[in-house]
């Protein structure tokens, strides 16, 4: 038996707090400033309307009320130092403003996100991750920026249009703006494609030359069964670090145009998956899931002469020691195609302070912000400014990644997004690529339906 | 003592929980007083758990009701979500899991832990310190322990498979496949719970006066004969807390199963119920379901346990 | 039978075999060292993830999944712990140490105190509702701590705090200690079973002496029950200091956060650091192991009782 677990022992004032809070709940609808619960029914901070223009030119300059911010994020001690050191710079340039800085790791963030929220006191301004946007924006808890963009006329065509398409509504509202985003490209390790005399990835690779390569560079060099150096390494436990990919290249897609339907029932999008498959059990020079599960990235670890995976991964390989190179993915039978999940600042729609929480969301999309941002290198900065000057020659390899955002597909951002990507890789991985137990198109087949529930029970 | 009142009795109460049991045969109320005592001592605990069990009890039942997205109104369902769960193939997937789990690993887990506390009983030099190194798994942080047993389990270089191949068995896939996995996480769970149990019993051994002993020893009785008649029978308090605690432990179950599950996500085969609360819950935006789900949980156990205390009576002694 | 003297310190000596033909005497040495030698193998094994921990945290990342798990690192990278430490900015690691040492102790003193008192009302003293309320204590066990997350966070946000900034108790460390002096099921329900399995004569003797339930209670039953209240201390101190998911919800500056919070950032959504994350774990057992050490004198055998015939 595991150890035992035990509630947290916070007790509470009363049964009757509980109700009134639900109740007040209820009838509060949507939160607003912090909701009123006492019996004495204490004023609360309404959240005030956004004025027409703050003072000024469209840049950074706030002139409103001293406001105190609270600043919320998932990211490892790199991370957090990086947005830290934006934040003082912020705090600089507006010092009627006081930024509070929380962070946690990935999963618990949204555990206390929803807390809070669900509590009434969740932070300013918070990140928010591409696909989950719509769930919080159509609960009614993320403030509306339209007002404030058109107020200002800022424009938002300075940041990649697929990352500002991720926080915009279907009607057009703006209820955030991408702070960094991800792609998923082809990484190398030279060391091992020099021992074996192979030309580098370039753009001219399809699927056949990768699978070419990666068999010549697939070893096992001990004899004992299994390669101990695989041709090419890629997670299968999510959409993003490849079978998306493979999808889109392949013809298909995950959504239909409106997003009302799964589209993946179609010969195409079964191509994609299949060639996943098919890496790992057909040509098998791609490990099984199993083997690298715990342990993860197998070209970190110098057992893997490609990966294809995410643009998030530089840093990492850098400090393993790696001689690397990164490629675009290859493409596939119907075009070349990537997956785009960028990561946003959004703000609270119960803050006490949403003039200065947006001129907090403005200034991480600003040049200035962008540039501490990707000095980092465990992202890509969204700032086409940025993009096309600093950022394609900060780093070798970095000109694949803006390049492309000329051709990558957004990773799929819509109500029920969990619900269904659960639903549907936990089917992937079970028959799909943990054992080869049914063909690609056979799985959709058995979970498609299910999909097209969880859609349709999210309209 | 004689017999007859070394025997407990008990009183009845409907929900078989009173324990007006008198112990050393003599019946007893409550004296003139004893009650005011009585409040005196469990105040603060009445305070909190009363007030603690109650409130989230009855705010989850509410809320069951409730379809509740966390962050909107809570929109009344009536037992919508209820029939929903009986349908609901994960749902039972995930009972079904936890149900195998917690059959296998509570009955071993204690069997084990008994054998080491008896084990760990000695008197003898350096105890402290051999003790320690059988604790030392309650303070490993939960990752390290998973990546350990993780490798254990690997399938193309593990150490299980290591010693199964010197015998001839082909290498398995543990964690990844769907019939072992299960056994897999019980037998890194029993390892990883050993530690907690032993330590219960060791505190109960400690606590049987050694005059049982010597008395025992005095009447001809041999090593066996001295667990049998005198360690047991005082042990069974503590055998019942255990029992108890591992079951509504087992029942818990959700941390293991994310430390060695495939990347961190329960597939069909290691999905627990508490798993699936907590994703319907804080993940899927179905806080009204994830309520059903553990109203659903909390009676299951809670008959478990009722039958378990009625079940007191025949083997627990208390002096 | 002879009955020996079980001279605890000396499993060699002499005297404790003298008298004895010399095949017995080996016999009993030979048991004696096996003995030994099957508690510290099982032990070493027990000791494994331990190890694993500690080689991890002295390993360059690149190393620690390229070689074999219980390799020796390459050159001891004392400097992970160096970056542990500093990783967080303004705080160090230290303060999120002496944070968890804080709330930890609050909350084993805290248990302690209450639930023994309370153990010894549900086993020594009859009153009315006696079982209906331990019934109910139960029920607390049973629930998922997941469930009732929410909830709990509804209420400590509408308590109002005077020294908060937020004006009520999010925000502030009290909700993580709190509740530990209002006592809880599981500390309750062990002591209570270690308090009835004290011979009621004791408390009888002593009520004749004209002891009131509060001198039994801290004559009687407190120093019999020592093994079972170091049990307790032990985990609760464990539980709280594992704690993450509330110190996570409620805490909001970094200088409050726990170590359980502080390690949990070098775990990542895809990769993990760990060399410097088994650094921290290092570090934070330390208290667990001193809470040990001192506890296993608690866990001392054979209290004498006198008056009491078999």
């Amino acid at each position: 038996m595991g150890t035992f677990k035990r509630s947290p022992r916070t007790p509470l004032p009363g049964a009757t707090m509980v109700v009134i809070a639900l109740i007040a709940a209820a009838c509060g609808g949507s939160t607003t400033g912090s909701p009123a619960v006492s019996a004495a029914g204490s004023a609360s901070a309404s959240v005030s309307a956004p004025s027409g223009s703050p003072s000024g030119s469209a840049d950074t300059g706030y002139s409103g009320p001293p406001a105190s911010l609270e600043y919320s994020i998932w990211g490892d001690p790199a991370e957090i130092k990086n947005q830290q050191a934006v934040v003082e710079a912020f705090t600089a340039a507006n010092p009627t403003i006081k930024v509070n800085v929380t962070v946690s790791d990935w999963e618990p963030y949204w555990d206390k996100l929803q807390t809070g929220l669900a509590g009434g006191a969740a932070p300013d301004v918070f990140a928010m991750d591409g696909p989950l946007g719509p769930d919080y924006q159509t609960r009614d808890v993320l403030l509306d920026l339209t007002p404030y963009i058109q107020g200002e006329s800022y424009d938002l065509g300075q940041l990649d249009a697929n990352a500002v398409k991720d926080f915009t509504t279907a009607d057009g509202a703006q209820f955030g703006l991408p702070r960094d985003l991800n792609v998923i490209a082809l990484y190398y390790n030279k060391t091992m494609f020099d021992a074996a005399s192979i030309a580098y990835p370039d753009g001219t690779w399809d699927w056949a030359k990768l699978v070419e390569v990666a068999k010549q560079l697939t070893k096992d060099t001990n004899g004992d069964g299994t390669p101990d150096q695989w041709g090419v390494y890629t997670e299968t436990t999510d959409m993003e670090n490849a079978w998306s990919s493979f999808v889109w290249q392949a013809g298909g897609d995950i959504l239909s145009a409106d997003g009302t339907k799964s589209a993946l029932d179609t010969d195409q999008a079964a191509q994609g998956i299949q060639f996943l498959q098919d890496l790992i059990w057909k040509d098998k020079v791609s490990p099984d899931p199993a083997i690298f599960a715990e342990t993860g990235d197998a070209f970190e670890q110098g057992k893997a002469a490609m990966e294809i995976n995410g643009s998030w991964l530089v840093a990492t390989h850098e400090a393993a020691g790696l001689q690397f190179g990164i490629a675009p993915l290859p493409k596939g039978p119907a075009s070349q195609a990537t997956s785009v999940n960028p990561t946003g600042a959004v703000v609270y729609k119960g803050t006490k302070s949403p003039d200065a929480a947006w001129a907090l969301v403005k200034y991480l999309a600003s040049p200035v912000a962008q540039e501490k941002i990707m000095a980092l290198k465990a992202s890509v900065p969204v700032n086409k400014q940025i993009l096309s000057t600093t950022y394609a020659s900060a780093f070798d390899g970095a000109q694949v990644f803006a390049d492309a955002l000329g051709y990558a597909h957004l990773k799929p951002s819509f109500k029920g997004y969990n619900d269904f990507n659960t639903t549907l890789q936990t089917e992937l991985d079970e028959n799909v690529f943990n054992a080869p137990n049914k063909t690609a198109k056979e799985a959709i087949a058995a979970v498609n339906p299910q999909l097209n529930q969880i859609l349709a029970d999210n309209q | 003592m004689t017999d007859d009142a070394r025997r407990p009795t008990y009183g009845s109460g409907w929900i078989g929980l009173r324990f007006s049991r008198i112990r050393g045969g003599r019946p007893r109320g409550p004296r003139a007083g004893e009650e005011k005592w009585a409040w005196l001592f469990i105040g603060p605990a009445v305070v909190g758990l009363v007030l603690l069990s109650a409130a989230p009890i009855v705010a989850t039942f509410a809320i069951s009701l409730t379809h509740w997205d966390l962050l909107t109104a809570p929109d009344p369902a009536g037992f919508d979500n209820y029939t929903k769960l009986l349908n609901d193939p994960r749902f039972l997937t995930a009972f079904r899991n936890t149900a195998f789990y917690t059959i296998v690993s509570v009955p071993l887990g204690m069997a084990l832990s008994l054998g080491l506390a008896l084990a760990l009983n000695q008197a003898i030099s350096g105890i402290s310190w051999i003790r320690t190194m059988y604790f030392l798994p309650i303070v490993t942080s939960t990752i390290a322990i998973g990546l350990v047993w993780s490798w254990i389990y690997s399938p193309s270089s593990g150490l299980l498979n290591q010693l199964l191949g010197a015998f001839g068995v082909p290498p398995q896939r543990w964690v990844a496949d769907p019939f072992w996995a299960m056994p897999a996480i019980i037998g890194m769970s029993v390892w990883q719970g050993l530690p907690a149990n032993t330590i219960i019993f060791l505190a109960g051994l400690q606590a049987i006066p050694s005059s049982y002993y010597d008395a025992a020893s005095v009447d001809g009785a041999g090593r066996w004969a001295r667990l049998r008649y005198v360690t047991l029978p005082l042990l069974t308090p503590s055998l019942f807390f255990t029992g108890l605690l591992s079951l509504i432990g087992s029942v818990q179950v959700f941390d293991q199963v994310f430390v060695l599950a495939n990347p961190g996500k329960p597939t069909s085969a290691t999905i627990t119920m508490v798993y699936f609360i907590y994703e319907a819950g804080f993940r899927n935006f179905k806080m009204g379901y994830a309520s059903a789900a553990s109203w659903i949980l909390f009676l299951i156990v809670a008959v478990l346990t009722f039958i378990y205390f009625r079940s007191q009576n025949r083997w627990v002694h208390y002096q | 039978m002879k009955t020996e003297r079980v001279d605890a310190a000396r499993p060699f000596a002499a005297e404790r075999y003298a008298g004895q033909s010399a095949s017995r005497r080996a016999g009993r040495i030979a048991r004696r060292v096996s003995l030994y030698a099957v508690l510290v193998a099982g032990g070493l094994l027990m000791m494994i993830p331990f190890f694993w921990m500690f080689l991890t945290s002295l390993k360059t990342r690149a190393e620690v999944f390229s070689a074999a798990p219980l390799s020796l690192p390459s050159g001891p990278h004392w400097d992970n712990y160096a970056t542990m430490w500093n990783a967080f900015g303004d705080v160090t690691f230290g303060n999120f140490f002496l944070n968890s040492v804080k709330l930890a102790s609050l909350n084993t003193i805290g248990q302690v105190i209450a639930c023994s008192m309370a153990a010894y009302a549900f086993a020594v003293i009859p009153f009315r509702g006696r079982g209906v309320i331990f019934g109910v204590l139960l029920a607390t066990l049973i629930i998922p701590f997941q469930v009732v997350l929410v909830p709990n966070f509804i209420l400590w946000r509408n308590l109002p705090h005077p020294a908060s900034e937020s004006g009520n108790f999010i925000g502030t460390q009290e909700p993580l200690w709190v509740g530990a002096f209002l006592g809880g099921a599981f500390g309750i329900f062990l002591l209570r079973q270690f308090f009835l399995a004290i011979p009621v004569e004791l408390a009888d003797a002593a009520r004749i002496d004209g002891a009131n339930h509060w001198q039994i209670f801290r004559r009687v039953y407190l120093p019999l029950a020592r093994p079972a209240i170091a049990t307790l201390a032990i985990f609760e101190f464990m539980w709280s200091w594992n704690d993450l998911i509330n110190p996570l919800i409620y805490l909001r500056h970094i200088d409050q956060y726990t170590t359980t919070v502080g390690l949990a950032f070098f775990e990542g959504q895809f990769v993990g650091k760990w060399p410097e994350m088994m650094a921290g774990a290092m570090v934070s057992l330390l208290p667990m192991i001193i809470l040990f050490v001192i506890a296993q004198k608690y866990f001392v055998r054979g209290i004498a009782l006198t008056g009491l015939k078999g």
